[in-house]
C-alpha cells in the first residue's frame, strides 16, 4: 500500500507535464484527460503487482506515451492540427511566440518516430537517456531519430529561421 | 561533395553522433559550399530555439481549451441551455449548471447524450457521458444514470457531494475523478422492465462511496449484478468486465451474420447438386457476372475501409482570426474532422470473402488486386463515388486510365517482385493520367486509396533504421534463402547498399498520401534492384529470392 501511496504522489507531481504530453499527442484535453487517467490506472496496477521502476517519470512517460497511442490509432484522429499549446513563457514577443507554435506544430506533424524523439527531448525537456526509456529504443537509435528528425525539421522551417539568430 | 548527405550529417552533429574526423570533413564542406553554410545556420537557429522552448506545465482551464478546440460545441451549449435546460431541467437544477454538446431529451427531466463530447456540468463536477448514455436528472447534486457510461471529475480538488444514482445502488462523491457503468444484462425490453443490471464503479483519485457503505479509494471499483451480492475488484478489473460484455456481443452478432450467408450458400449449393447441376460458386464466371461481383466488392470494400474521411461543410480553420473572435467572446466554428466510424457488420464482411475469393484475389493481401485491372478500375470508381455520386460520371475516364496502364503491362517477369512493381507503377501511370480531369480532392482519395493497395513496404521502414535492425533482417533473409555464414557478408553488403540509395530517394516525412504511394513504388524499385543482384551472387538460390524478400 505504502509503494502505490508514493506511485499516487509522484504521478500528482508530474500529472501537469504528464497531460501536456499527452495533449500534444491526443490533440484534445478530453482525449488527454483520458489518456493519463488510463495510465494511472495502469501504473498503480503494476505498481501493485510489484513492478519497479528505475526512473519513475520515464516509466510514467512510457505508460502515457503508449495509451496516447493506442487511444490515437483507435480514434484515427489527425492528430496534430486540432490544438496547439500556447507557448506560455514566450509571451511577450507575439511573433516568437508564432514562431514557437509553427515549430511545435511541424514537429508534431512529423512521421511517428522523429515525432515522438523531438518532442520528448525538446518540448517536454527529458534527457537523451530518458526518451531512450520512454521509447523502449536504445540511446543510439534515438540519436538517429533526432538527427533525421533535426534534418527533416529544418527542410521544412529553415526560411522561418532567417533573422533569428539566437 | 554529395550535399544531401552533409546535410543528414549536421544533423548528426547536433544529436552528438558525428565522430571528430567526420566534424573535420563536414567543416570543410561548409568552407566551400554557400549552401550548406546557410542550412547549418538554420539547423543551428532551429536547434537554439528548441533548447530554449518554454516549458509549458499546465494546460488552460478545460472551458477555454474545450472553445477553441471544439468551437461548434460552445455554440451548442449555449444554445442548450436557453433552450433545453431552461424549460426541461432549469426547475430541477441550480443555476451553476451547464450542458456541453448535444443531448436529445425525451421527457422532462431526462438528457440522452447524442455524442461522446457531451457532458453535463453539476455540483462542481463534470460528467462526460458515452454516446447513448442515458441520465434522468433528479436534483441539483443529484442525477440518476439509468443506461450507459458517466466519467465523473471534479472541477477543484476535493469536490465532493455530488450524488450519482444507479438501478442498484447509489455512487456518492467524496473525491474527483472516477467512472460510472450501468449495462443492461440484457438488450431486450423485457429484461431491462425486469430490472437485471450490472453496475461499475472505478475510481482513479479521490474516494467515492456506493450503496452507503462500500468505500472505494483511488485504484479500486466494485461490480454489482443484480441479484448477486457486489463485489470489490481492482479499478482495472472492472474496464475490463464491462468492455467485454459489450464486445462479446458484438462479435457475436457479426459470427451470426456471418454464419448465416454461408448458410445459404451451402444450402443453394447443395439443391444444385441435388438436381444434378454444378454448385454456382463453383462455375466458371461469365464477363457479366465477373463484372457485376466486381463491382459489389469494390462498393463493400469501400463502405467498409476505404471510406473517404469527410470534412463538415461550413466551417472555418482555427486561426489567428478566429482566436482573436474567440478572445473577444464571440462564438465561431471551428474546422472540425468528422470522424465517419464503419462498424464493420458480419454480411458486408462475409460478402466481402466471398467475392473477393470468387474473383481470385486475396482480401489479405491488398497488393493482390493490383493483379487485377477489372478490381482496381472498380475499386477507383467507388472511392471517387463515396465521396460524391456524381463522380459516377467519371467512369469512362478511369477505366480508359487503368485499362491502357495495364494493357501496356508484358510478362512474364523474372521474379514476383518484378511483377508486383510493374503492377505498382500501372496504378501509378493511371493516376497520373487521371491528374489533369480530377480535382485535388478527388486526387487525394484515390492516392489515399493507392497507399491501402500498396501497403508501407518493409524496406521502407528499414532504410531509415538502426544497424541493429538491419542486421536482424538480413538474418532473416540470410536464413530464408539458406546461405552459408560465410556468404552473408555479401548480402549484407548489397542490402546496405540497396537501403542506403534508398533512403536517398525517399521524399517527404509520410504525411502526405501521394508521397507515401511513390514512396511505396520506390521501395519496390529498391527490392527489384536487389533481387536481380542476389541472383546473379548466388544463382543457385534463385528460386527462394522471391520469398524471402517479401515472406507475404
Amino acid at each position: 500500500m505504502t509503494r502505490s501511496a508514493s506511485i499516487e504522489d509522484e504521478i500528482a507531481v508530474h500529472r501537469d507535464e504528464l497531460l501536456v504530453y499527452a495533449c500534444r499527442l491526443a490533440g484534445d484535453r478530453d482525449a488527454a484527460e483520458d489518456v493519463v487517467h488510463s495510465a494511472f490506472l495502469k501504473a498503480l496496477q503494476s505498481a501493485r503487482s510489484g513492478v519497479e521502476a528505475r526512473n519513475l517519470r520515464a516509466w510514467l512517460y512510457r505508460i502515457v506515451h503508449n495509451e496516447a497511442l493506442t487511444a490515437r490509432r483507435r480514434s484515427r484522429r489527425e492528430f496534430a492540427a486540432l490544438v496547439t499549446l500556447p507557448p506560455a513563457a514566450a509571451a511577450q514577443d507575439p511573433a516568437r511566440t508564432r514562431l514557437l507554435g509553427k515549430v511545435e506544430r511541424e514537429i508534431g506533424l512529423l512521421a511517428e518516430p522523429y515525432r515522438a524523439a523531438l518532442q520528448l527531448r525538446y518540448l517536454q525537456h527529458l534527457k537523451v537517456e530518458d526518451v531512450a526509456e520512454v521509447l523502449q529504443l536504445s540511446v543510439g537509435t534515438v540519436k538517429s531519430q533526432l538527427a533525421r528528425g533535426l534534418r527533416l525539421l529544418t527542410d521544412r522551417l529553415g526560411d522561418a529561421m532567417e533573422g533569428e539568430e539566437a | 561533395m554529395d550535399c544531401d548527405r552533409i546535410r543528414d550529417d549536421l544533423g548528426r552533429r547536433e544529436a552528438g553522433l558525428l565522430d571528430p574526423g567526420a566534424i573535420q570533413d563536414l567543416e570543410r564542406h561548409l568552407e566551400g559550399c554557400d549552401a550548406c553554410r546557410v542550412y547549418s545556420k538554420r539547423m543551428r537557429t532551429l536547434v537554439g530555439l528548441l533548447e530554449e522552448f518554454p516549458e509549458v506545465r499546465t494546460l488552460p482551464r478545460p472551458s477555454a481549451l474545450r472553445r477553441l478546440s471544439h468551437g461548434r460545441v460552445a455554440v451548442v451549449a449555449a444554445a442548450l441551455l436557453m433552450a433545453l435546460a431552461v424549460p426541461l431541467v432549469g426547475p430541477l437544477i441550480g443555476p451553476r449548471v451547464a450542458l456541453e454538446g448535444g443531448f436529445d431529451v425525451p421527457s422532462r427531466g431526462v438528457l440522452v447524450a447524442q455524442d461522446s463530447r457531451s457532458s453535463l456540468v453539476a455540483h462542481e463536477h463534470r460528467m462526460r457521458f458515452r454516446k447513448g448514455t442515458r441520465v434522468r436528472v433528479v436534483a441539483a447534486d443529484e442525477v440518476f444514470l439509468e443506461e450507459g457510461r458517466l466519467d465523473v471529475s471534479g472541477l477543484r480538488d476535493g469536490a465532493s457531494g455530488l450524488k450519482i444514482g444507479t438501478p442498484l445502488g447509489r455512487v456518492a462523491v467524496v473525491g474527483t475523478r472516477f467512472v460510472v457503468e450501468v449495462t443492461p444484462v440484457n438488450r431486450t425490453q423485457a429484461a431491462v422492465a425486469a430490472g437485471s443490471f450490472v453496475v461499475g464503479v472505478m475510481v482513479s483519485s479521490g474516494v467515492v462511496t456506493y450503496a452507503d457503505y462500500h468505500r472505494l479509494e483511488a485504484g479500486q471499483g466494485i461490480v454489482d449484478e443484480t441479484g448477486k451480492a457486489p463485489r470489490r475488484v481492482a479499478a482495472a478489473d472492472v474496464e475490463r468486465r464491462l468492455r467485454s460484455a459489450a464486445d462479446r456481443e458484438r462479435e457475436m452478432e457479426t459470427r451470426i451474420a456471418a454464419l448465416g450467408v454461408e448458410k445459404e450458400r451451402l444450402r443453394s449449393g447443395l439443391a444444385a447438386l441435388q438436381r444434378g447441376e454444378v454448385p454456382a460458386s463453383k462455375a466458371p464466371l461469365t464477363p457479366d457476372e465477373r463484372r457485376v461481383r466486381t463491382r459489389r466488392l469494390a462498393q463493400a470494400m469501400v463502405k467498409t475501409m476505404y471510406q473517404p474521411r469527410a470534412v463538415e461543410k461550413g466551417s472555418i480553420p482555427l486561426d489567428e482570426e478566429t482566436l482573436k473572435r474567440l478572445a473577444k467572446g464571440e462564438t465561431v466554428q471551428v474546422e472540425q474532422e468528422l470522424q465517419t466510424r464503419v462498424d464493420v457488420d458480419g454480411k458486408a464482411m462475409a460478402e466481402v470473402l466471398e467475392l473477393a475469393s470468387d474473383l481470385g484475389v486475396n482480401f489479405f493481401d491488398p497488393a493482390s488486386f493490383c493483379a487485377k485491372a477489372d478490381v482496381v478500375e472498380e475499386l477507383l470508381v467507388a472511392v471517387l463515388e463515396a465521396r460524391a455520386a456524381s463522380a459516377s460520371t467519371l467512369r469512362p475516364a478511369v477505366e480508359n486510365a487503368v485499362r491502357s496502364a495495364y494493357a501496356a503491362l508484358s510478362g512474364p517477369w523474372d521474379s514476383k517482385a518484378e511483377e508486383r512493381l510493374a503492377q505498382a507503377r500501372a496504378v501509378q501511370s493511371a493516376f497520373a493520367q487521371l491528374e489533369n480531369s480530377l480535382s485535388a480532392a478527388q486526387m487525394t482519395d484515390l492516392y489515399e486509396t493507392g497507399r491501402n493497395v500498396l501497403p508501407a513496404h518493409d524496406l521502407l521502414i528499414l532504410s531509415h533504421a538502426d544497424a541493429k535492425y538491419r542486421s536482424e533482417w538480413v538474418d532473416r533473409v540470410a536464413t530464408a534463402m539458406e546461405l552459408d555464414p560465410a556468404e552473408r557478408p555479401v548480402l549484407e553488403a548489397a542490402a546496405n547498399e540497396m537501403l542506403g540509395k534508398l533512403a536517398k530517394t525517399v521524399v517527404g516525412s509520410g504525411t502526405n498520401a501521394k508521397e507515401i504511394f511513390q514512396n511505396g513504388i520506390r521501395a519496390r524499385e529498391a527490392e527489384v534492384e536487389l533481387a536481380r543482384q542476389l541472383a546473379a551472387r548466388f544463382p543457385a538460390k534463385k528460386s527462394k529470392i522471391d520469398d524471402a524478400l517479401d515472406p507475404r
